[in-house]
């Protein structure tokens, strides 16, 4: 992998050994990170950082399917990246996960 | 790391000043999105500490050439005592490397200075009025190792010239060029960087200028290319009635990410600059321009001015904007501006109505927004950079 | 018998007198749990707020002091008194009614005068509580609610769990945490759906006590289509220790509502005053937020409009003046979330005699708005070679179909038109003055008459004696 490995935009893409994890944690495909969840229903993925002001979200604090960024206690759904509390007032991206053979992967 | 620097093989000076970086290098630490200037380019997703350096017979190949003019290698004039560059000149240099040793704007400063394949060095003679061009290439290349050069130009009094800096990079490594420009009283300098390379390539252009009085530095940068772009540009004006024209102009497209920082500080009375950046953002590319105006206390009567226009051409791309002042005396005459917005669909109907179908309008109305931008250009460059943007827009919208 | 008030005489501060301090309970120096509890428990608070304050207060322990904007390293958080009761007498709502040493405070500062001629509505806050909120009585019976958020979270609790911090949550910043934790007085306004308050209320708000802190808290609900506009004014007398005024200001004005807010900032030159202001603007909605900032030793204050909904438009109108020893930075910020939203800033500001003023502001259009459009003009002067001026805007544009223009402009006051106007026969000063005047003009122009006056009246004391 290159420094500036290509996102293959679509495409199903290993980011992280399922057993890396329990809760949450960041993985990173070229310049671009994302952060994996695992909820009582599988795992989850949305964008690296806050649609705020950049903190990353792999910091924050899940609580019932919810993240809140550490920075300022914005609050995001993590299944439909939906923004809950301010001070965020724009979504945040998710993406779809599949995990197989003890791999995660993420359609980026 | 000194290994690496082992198998360089220089001159005892150099050697000696890299040792001098080293030090500083393994106590520094790489610039966080906590600093202001990198809040919006994260360098932590890049595992830096993780890169190879470029091996002997890479270096060979893929270094940096001379295409024309009296760039030297600095390693080349040491050996040559004194034939091709004055001591007291290379005292200078030597003087000026080391002053960035010990105040480094950032790491990257100190790794550029630790790992430079090669330094080169242009030094405009007393008087001299230099009509032809110099001018550095790189191709650089190579898989997860990291490429460093160094460039210092040093116009003497009352000199003119102008150096041309081509970066055009292919597959995934980093590539960083550390730059010192020296304008002499009087002197008058202009430099042309354009930043070509693939979209695999993370590139950092750091530059420093100290313009004397009643000098003149024209630079201008262009970005073209390079998938994650970090520029840093920050000129003195140290001499009373010096001036300072900061050119820019930035075309992204694809995933590309680019960010440039200008400084214009001025240190010297009656001194006049101005800082003209503009951009157009496409696909998912995005951009961050942080232009800065610092007026000293004792710079009186300083005239400048800063300003930043911005296209987005689709949903998806972005572009920031901050332009800011730090202004320490009442005599001066500062302002900025910035714009951001779209192309104007009634000049795209203008032209459509004259027979342009709307991709050839939208690709006319890019390159004239550029157009006064170019006009500094040497000729080649500006042909260039035009053929780039339509190349790059071919096929799209 | 009125008591004698002490006058501190510095400059032309004409604020800068004091009354012994009297007042019927203060928490000790510093800040923990047991303060938080005992300033809840004197509230008389239900177990929500108590257990928000402490969250709070955990919160603003995390939390980074800025490390950007004015220099605050010399604020000792343990040096100051969080909570102090003017009297045991509660709120009044009849003036006569107030304590005899704090309605003369009011009465030097022609407050109850204002209130008969003016004004729809006053609030008076002395140290940390509310002593005097009274509204016209037209307005009461049409449902507008102007109180004490105190009496608010006693009294329609349902509201204020609806909105309370949730503009301003208190993890947003450190003394947006710090306000939570020991918040007191302020104002509770509630404009029902398509009631227009047709002139202005007010609340004044006072520091007596010596190295204080004041936070007071401060909610405005415009209903759908209502109108409001609140103004607040702030004086302080002058101690030889520094005082912290941190207030949290959370707006909502719903569809087609319409919030004017102004402040003419006048602190005491040792206060610190470091404030969090933010609204929410609903589809159709308008928010102004008119800022004048003299006062204070330093001041960090960026009002915020959240555009959230299509066609809402923000204001926000920024007036610094720096003199000496004093540092204003402030600003404004508007983030579009939303559809055919437009924001203006206009920020004036005058450093003098070695001040510092710096304009910070943002502008974000977010990803997938259409039709956004914002205007920013900021302009600065310089009127001595000490003064310094910075200006630091952000645009952060994510969308194509929109339209964002910034300028900036510093400069000092230019020798032609002192020339014009001293061959005219004015002398310097007075010279000086007509043009600071007239670089303030277009804002000043926003505020209501008696205001701009006051205004005016201001930056006259503040010039004085200055160019030469």
């Amino acid at each position: 992998m290159g420094l500036l490995s290509k996102r293959n935009k679509g495409q199903w893409t290993e980011v992280a050994d399922f057993d890396s994890f329990t809760v949450s944690r960041e993985v990173k495909i070229g310049r671009h990170t994302y952060v994996l969840y695992k909820l009582d229903d599988g795992v989850y993925c949305t964008q690296g950082s806050c649609s705020h002001e950049y903190s990353p979200l792999c910091e924050g604090i899940v609580m019932d399917g919810k993240v809140f960024c550490e920075k300022h206690g914005s609050r995001f759904d993590i299944k439909s990246g939906a923004v809950i509390d301010l001070p965020a007032t724009e979504n945040i991206k998710t993406f779809q996960t599949k995990v197989e053979d003890g791999k995660v992967f993420i359609k980026p | 790391m000194t290994d690496y620097i082992n198998s360089l093989d220089e001159h005892q000076r150099i050697a000696d000043l890299r040792k001098r970086v080293l030090g500083a290098f393994e106590k520094s630490s790489w610039p966080k999105t906590d600093e202001e200037e990198w809040r919006r380019t994260d360098l932590s997703v890049f595992d830096l500490d993780d890169l190879g350096t470029p091996d002997a017979e890479l270096r060979e190949k893929t270094g940096a050439e001379i295409k024309h003019g009296r760039i030297h290698r600095l390693n080349d004039v040491l050996n040559c005592s004194g034939e091709l560059i004055p001591p007291a000149v290379v005292d200078r240099i030597f003087t000026e490397l080391e002053r960035m040793a010990d105040n480094p704007a950032n790491r990257i400063t100190l790794w550029n200075l630790l790992q430079s394949e090669e330094i080169f060095v242009l030094h405009v003679p007393r008087g001299t009025d230099d009509k032809e061009l110099h001018e550095l290439c790189w191709h650089s290349l190579g898989e997860d190792v990291s490429r460093h050069a160094t460039v210092v130009v040093v116009a003497e009094e009352m000199s003119s010239a102008r150096i041309a800096i081509r970066m055009k990079g292919m597959s995934g490594h980093l590539q960083t060029m550390g730059a010192v420009y020296l304008v002499d009283d009087g002197a008058k300098l202009g430099v042309s960087v354009l930043q070509e390379s693939s979209d695999e390539v993370l590139a950092l252009y750091q530059a420093e200028a100290r313009v004397g009085r009643d000098a003149r530095l024209l630079h201008f940068e262009g970005i073209l290319g390079g998938g994650f772009v970090k520029n840093r540009v920050e000129v003195g004006l140290a001499g009373s009635g010096s001036d300072l024209v900061l050119d820019g102009l930035y075309f992204t497209d694809g995933e590309q990410h680019v960010d440039l920082r200008t400084v214009q500080h001025h240190q010297a009375e009656h001194a006049s600059s101005r800082t003209y950046y503009k951009g157009v953002m496409k696909d998912e590319s995005e951009a961050v321009f942080q232009g800065l105006i610092e007026v000293n206390h004792e710079a009186r009567g300083t005239d400048a001015y800063l300003t930043n226009n911005n296209l987005i051409l689709n949903d998806g791309a972005k572009a920031d904007s901050i332009p800011s002042l730090n202004i320490k005396t009442d005599d001066v005459k500062c302002s900025h501006g910035s714009t951001t917005g779209r192309i104007d669909e009634e000049q795209i109907y203008y032209l459509q109505c004259r027979g342009f179908t709307r991709k050839e309008a939208e690709e006319m109305l890019i390159i004239g927004f550029f157009e006064d931008l170019l006009h500094n250009l040497p000729g080649n460059m500006q042909d260039d950079v035009r053929q780039q943007i339509h190349r790059r827009l071919k096929g799209s919208f | 018998m009125s008591s004698e008030a002490s006058t501190v005489q510095i400059d032309d501060y004409k604020y800068g007198f004091s009354f012994p301090d009297k007042s019927v309970f203060k928490t000790r120096k510093g800040l923990d749990e047991q303060v938080v509890r005992e300033i809840s428990h004197a509230k008389n608070e239900p177990e929500w707020m108590t257990e928000f304050r402490l969250q709070s207060l955990k919160a603003f322990r995390e939390k980074d002091m800025p490390n950007w904007g004015a220099d605050l390293s010399d604020i000792d958080f343990d040096e100051f008194v969080y909570y102090a009761k003017p009297t045991d007498e509660g709120q009044k709502r009849n003036w006569d009614d107030v304590p005899q040493e704090i309605k003369e405070t009011y009465e030097r500062l022609g407050i109850p005068e204002a209130e008969q001629k003016y004004l729809a509505g006053v609030g008076a806050q002395y140290d940390s509580e509310m002593v005097y909120h009274n509204i016209r009585e037209d307005l009461e019976k049409q449902g507008v609610i102007f109180t004490s958020p105190e009496e608010a979270v006693e009294k329609y609790p349902e509201l204020v769990k609806k909105y309370f911090g949730t503009i301003i949550p208190y993890t947003d910043n450190k003394f947006a945490a710090l306000n939570s934790a020991v918040w007191s007085g302020g104002s509770f306004v509630y404009v029902p759906k398509g009631v227009k308050v047709d002139i202005p209320i007010q609340a004044y708000f006072r520091i007596n006590s010596e190295s204080f802190g004041q936070f007071e808290r401060t909610l405005i609900i415009a209903d759908e289509g209502s109108f409001v506009h609140y103004i607040e004014g702030c004086t302080a007398p002058i101690y030889s220790t520094d005082s912290l005024h941190s207030a949290v200001v959370e707006i909502i004005a719903l569809e087609g509502a319409r919030v004017r807010y102004s402040t003419i900032q006048n602190w005491s030159n040792d206060i610190y005053n470091l404030v969090t202001k933010r609204a929410v603007a609903y589809k159709n909605a308008t928010v102004e937020w008119v800022d004048g900032n003299l006062g204070s030793k330093r001041t960090m204050k960026y009002p915020a409009i959240h555009l959230l909904g299509e066609g809402a438009h923000g204001e926000v109108l920024s007036i610094a003046f720096a003199g000496e020893k004093q540092e204003q930075d402030t600003g404004g910020k508007i983030v579009h979330a939303a559809d055919h939203t437009s924001s203006v800033i206009t920020s004036k500001s005058i450093s003098k005699d070695g001040g510092i003023s710096s304009y910070r502001g943002l502008i974000r259009i977010q990803e997938g708005v259409r039709g956004a459009k914002s205007n920013v003009v900021c302009d600065a002067l310089i009127l001595d070679p000490d003064s310094v001026s910075n200006t630091y805007p952000y645009m952060e544009i994510d969308a194509p179909d929109v339209s964002m223009e910034h300028e900036a402009r510093v400069s000092k006051i230019s020798e032609e038109q002192l020339f014009y106007l001293m061959s005219r026969g004015f002398s310097e000063g007075e010279a000086a003055m007509m043009i600071v005047n007239g670089f303030l003009d277009p804002l000043v122009k926003q505020l209501p008459m008696e205001y701009a006056i006051e205004l005016n009246r201001l930056i006259e004391l503040e010039m004085e004696g200055s160019v030469g």
